[in-house]
């Protein structure tokens, strides 16, 4: 068990490797070869959160080296937290993605694909636990090919084109981290964070704006893969574009992990003085300020089901920015819980948007009246994921709003209570019609993809639907997981 | 003045790199051709490595190979050749992956130009709509 942070990347990757081998001579044990490190994965963190309560932060020395020469993983209660979040949503996306690929992608390419979403959930809980910023660059530049190979595994022109972009962006972004990392390492000697952040008041006395170079260009790199508002200008086509599994791990994890790496770069590198002295706190509330209004409101007006989802996605990852940027606990702990229950309610709205478009051809959100009464559990999943999201009382988005909202009250910000108001009141406003009329309006011209009578799509896709949708129904009822989490 | 072309003498390596690191952050951001964009990529990147190299360099030193045990004598610090290595294989790949994607846009649109590629489909846009009109 000692070596558990290394064990969870190292399952999800084997796993990545060891499928386009076996595909060649053992193609029924693919789906296996995906579920199995993924739970053993999963199992994993779930013993790693056990021991981070019991006796307090791992820090696991890979190859038995100490830290100045060796590298090393750091897990505490956030990483367990942020980990919890990225297997809740990618076991049953990976099961979803068992019965939907072949669907949506050519037979040979559907091996490769469960391949790549491997290596990506592998890089995402290396960036996780990343203990050094060189590693956290590495795992992040795995993450950025791995997700680019995902969105583009369609081949159609606009996947191809949306992939492209992602790609240029989020390189930009890679380079400007790479050279603020260089820039760290010439400071002070230290890739750790730990030891960063010991001699980083020395270096900030010695040249400060080199530590400022450093922190902006790590913060604009990462804010530019977190999607935060005038920054996401990638994410809608690549969302929209990539297949529905895919889909639901870059709105449900990707963006939050770099938003998660953000957070801990700043405070375990570069140390809180150096942050607030260069207001980069301040610029992350202003731009996330504008992510929770713009970013709602450009769903407001989407055509395709997909498309608003990707677009609620920058709204609502810049509540996470919003928690993260007012930097006092309350928020924080808010905005971890949000991340949770978002990446949950995302994961749900997607994979029900792919699989009513599997079942019935349906991608528009006008054609969705009366949709309800032909897939009434997708549906009621669908709602439940929706309202969440919203911010509804028994559901798991109101918690963590009122956390927020609490966070921003404590951090004497009242300004930040209004800005959580008019996103959750404008998320109200693009969710709300297409669920009206999927219930309530009577329509009955829908041709189902498929002979099959069944409407409900297959077993291994309504399953995921259900047990992300009852989670979001689970995160707001039992508030002793919500303060488990954010102990 | 003297003190001051002391310096830039002293960190030309530096400097150099962050020139070369405005250049390609330049040519990605402005140039519409998306072979120069990746080659904008690889020019930013490699001023990075550069960057770092230099940061290890100690003058006169030997590289870091101990010739016995009395061999105290400087060595150019190893780590940042080690972090490069790690770092050329990264930008390595992400060129291939850049320009696979880009040879399939080139195959369905005929051009490597992004701004071309805009026109096009804002042109394959219109007509769709006019068709659509046209059957209502």
């Amino acid at each position: 068990m000692r070596n558990a942070p290394a064990l969870v990347v190292v399952f999800l990757f084997l796993g990545a490797f060891i499928i386009p081998v076996a595909e060649m001579k053992f193609r029924k044990l693919v789906p296996w070869l995906v579920l199995t490190p993924a739970l053993l994965s999963s199992s994993l963190v779930f013993v790693m959160r056990a021991r981070v309560w019991s006796e307090g932060p791992i820090r696991f020395h890979v190859g038995g080296w100490a830290p100045p020469w060796g590298i090393e993983m750091f897990v505490d209660e956030y990483t367990t937290t942020m980990l919890t979040a990225i297997f809740v949503v990618a076991v049953p996306v990976l099961l979803y993605s068992m019965a939907s690929i072949p669907h949506e992608l050519s037979p040979h390419l559907t091996s490769r694909y469960h391949a790549l979403n491997l290596l990506l959930l592998g890089s995402l809980c290396g960036m996780t636990m990343a203990g050094d910023i060189f590693n956290l660059y590495v795992f992040m530049e795995i993450s950025s090919l791995a997700a680019c190979g995902t969105i583009s595994a369609k081949g159609s022109r606009e996947s191809v084109e949306a992939s492209l972009r992602y790609f240029l962006l989020s390189e930009l972004g890679s380079g400007c981290i790479l050279l603020g990392i260089a820039i760290v390492h010439t400071l002070t000697g230290h890739l750790n964070m730990g030891l960063c952040l010991e001699s980083m008041p020395y270096a900030a006395s010695l040249a400060p704006s080199n530590v400022a170079a450093a922190a902006g260009l790590v913060s604009i790199g990462l804010l530019v893969k977190g999607a935060l508002f005038p920054l996401h200008i990638w994410l809608p086509d690549a969302h929209a574009a990539a297949p529905t599994p895919s889909s639901a791990i870059l709105s449900g994890l990707v963006v939050k992990v770099a938003a998660f790496a953000l957070w801990r770069v700043l405070n375990r590198a570069f140390g809180s003085e150096v942050a607030s002295s260069l207001r980069i706190f301040d610029i992350i509330l202003l731009m996330a300020t504008l992510g929770i209004i713009l970013g709602s409101a450009l769903a407001l007006n989407q055509v395709h089901l997909k498309r608003m989802l990707a677009f609620s996605t920058v709204g609502q990852v810049a509540y996470v920015f919003l928690g993260l940027g007012l930097d006092s606990e309350t928020a924080v702990r808010g905005a971890f819980l949000h991340l949770i229950n978002h990446a949950v309610a995302k994961a749900c709205l997607f994979l029900s948007a792919g699989a009513i478009w599997q079942k019935l051809g349906v991608s528009s959100i006008q054609k969705m009246a009366g949709i309800g009464r032909l897939m009434p559990v997708t549906m009621v999943c669908y709602s439940l994921a929706a309202l969440s999201m919203v911010g509804i009382p028994p559901l798991g988005g109101f918690t963590s709003k009122w956390y927020l909202a609490k966070g921003a009250l404590e951090a004497g910000r009242p300004f930040y209570v209004l800005v959580i108001l008019v996103g959750s009141f404008l998320a109200l406003l693009y969710t709300f019609p297409p669920l009206a009329s999927s219930f309530f309006a009577a329509r009955t011209d829908f041709r189902p993809v498929g002979s099959d009578g069944f409407r409900e799509a297959p077993a291994a896709m309504l399953v995921s639907i259900v047990i992300l949708g009852a989670a979001c129904l689970i995160m707001g009822m039992d508030s002793s997981i919500a303060a488990q989490i954010i102990r | 003045m003297p003190e001051m072309v002391q310096s830039v003498v002293a960190n030309h390596y530096y400097l150099v790199s962050m020139l070369l690191f405005v250049i390609g952050f330049h040519t990605m951001l402005t140039h519409s051709n998306l072979i120069k964009k990746i080659i904008g990529l690889n020019i930013m990147e490699t001023a990075v490595f550069l960057f770092i190299v230099s940061s290890g360099y100690v003058d006169g030193a030997k590289p870091p190979i101990a010739e016995g045990p009395w061999d105290r004598g400087p060595f150019v610090n190893p780590l940042p050749s080690a972090l490069i290595l790690t770092g050329i294989v990264i930008a390595v790949s992400l060129t291939a992956f850049a320009l696979s994607l880009v040879i399939q846009l080139y195959k369905f649109y005929g051009s490597l130009d992004a701004d071309e590629i805009a026109r096009i489909r804002l042109k394959e846009g219109e007509r769709q709509s006019l068709c659509e009109t046209r059957q209502h």
